[in-house]
């Protein structure tokens, strides 16, 4: 019997291929493993290159954007007073008190970020907690904080594409279930017959019920007792320079 | 350093600065490139993008470090063929 004493040659791996790959799964784990114990390192050691980034976002801008960002502002403030004023009309005597909240600059937003979250400047320091709730401008909800270091935080938009929150639909304001569909859109089921038309605002519970999309959309299948809305963002999460961040009532 | 070398070292660093200064599309396309140098960097990138941005809400499938893996694949595959294209003449 003959007796080979050369090793046969993987047809797909070298040897230096599998040290690489060695290495590669040493650096995942360890990846993974400090992204566990320590969530926020990536923000602090990242920070740096976000706010180069942000310079050169800041001189490329059109000077126009800050007008249609203050116009998008006040349109949606009015609408989130509307609500309000509404809910005080029905619910007279139990007047919500004014929040504050801690204003924060975003780091890092889609689409730079492949998920619905954004890197925002502000952690424990500032007096940021888990669960906060985050608001655009005029007052819209996008999101909770997910994860806090000392000077950063992460927040997990209700877009991020399979996140259901609660929240209701419409002027009689009907309770549904809002379903992220990822870049900043939202879907939702109601019944057939529920007097919901485009239109017609989307809210969740904040200090009162908040504003956050409007509904451009209504697919009816006859043969479905359901509907299906979909709802388009009050906020625009691909443009946003500040957030304010409170906690929940 | 040779021009070659030069080349290398570049896609390589603006593939790993582009999470932090580019939508990710673009970071997609830097990351293949810079594959097509060093296979691993696409996995690497879908790895630091994922540490980075990832939130455990909704669907939590760590997408770019699938699309980083597959994308690394795909360059060693491309490598292997163009070295045996090149030796087989």
């Amino acid at each position: 019997m003959k007796t080979s004493y050369f090793r046969r040659r993987s047809a797909f791996f070298s040897s230096s291929g599998r040290l690489v790959a060695a290495i590669a799964v040493v650096a995942l784990v360890l990846v993974i493993g400090i992204r566990v114990i320590w969530p926020g390192s990536f923000f602090a050691l990242a920070a740096p290159l976000f706010a180069f980034g942000n310079l050169i976002a800041s001189v490329s801008e059109n000077p126009e954007a800050d007008t249609v960002r203050a116009d998008r502002a006040l349109t949606n403030e009015n609408a989130a007073l509307r609500s309000r004023i509404t809910d005080l009309e029905q619910l007279l005597g139990t007047v919500p008190g004014e929040s504050s909240g801690i204003v924060a600059g975003v780091i890092a937003r889609p689409p730079m970020a492949p998920y619905d979250s954004l890197i925002i400047g502000a952690g424990q320091d500032a007096g940021v907690a888990f669960g906060m709730l985050v608001s655009a401008d005029g007052g819209v909800p996008i999101g909770t904080v997910e994860t806090v270091t000392r000077g950063h935080a992460q927040v997990a938009l209700f877009s991020t594409a399979g996140r259901v929150t609660d929240g209701w639909i419409g002027e009689e304001r009907l309770p549904i279930s809002i379903q992220g569909l990822g870049a900043g859109a939202f879907t939702a089921d109601i019944p057939r017959d529920a007097d919901v038309g485009e239109g017609a605002l989307v809210y969740v519970p904040g200090p009162g019920a908040r504003p956050i999309g409007r509904v451009i959309r209504v697919d009816a299948d006859p043969s479905s007792p359901s509907a299906t809305v979909r709802i388009e963002p009050l906020a625009n999460i691909f443009s946003l320079p500040l957030v304010l961040i409170e906690a929940l009532p | 350093m040779n021009g070659g070398a030069v080349i290398r070292a570049v896609f390589i660093l603006a593939a790993i600065a582009s999470p932090f200064l580019f939508p990710y599309p673009v970071t997609v396309i830097l990351s293949f490139m810079a594959s097509m140098f060093v296979p691993y960097v696409a996995f690497a990138i879908g790895m630091l993008t994922d540490a980075i941005y990832l939130v455990p809400q909704g669907e939590t499938l760590p997408l770019a470090t699938m699309i980083g893996l597959g994308v690394s694949l795909f360059a060693f595959l491309v490598r292997r063929f163009i070295k045996a294209r090149i030796i087989g003449g």
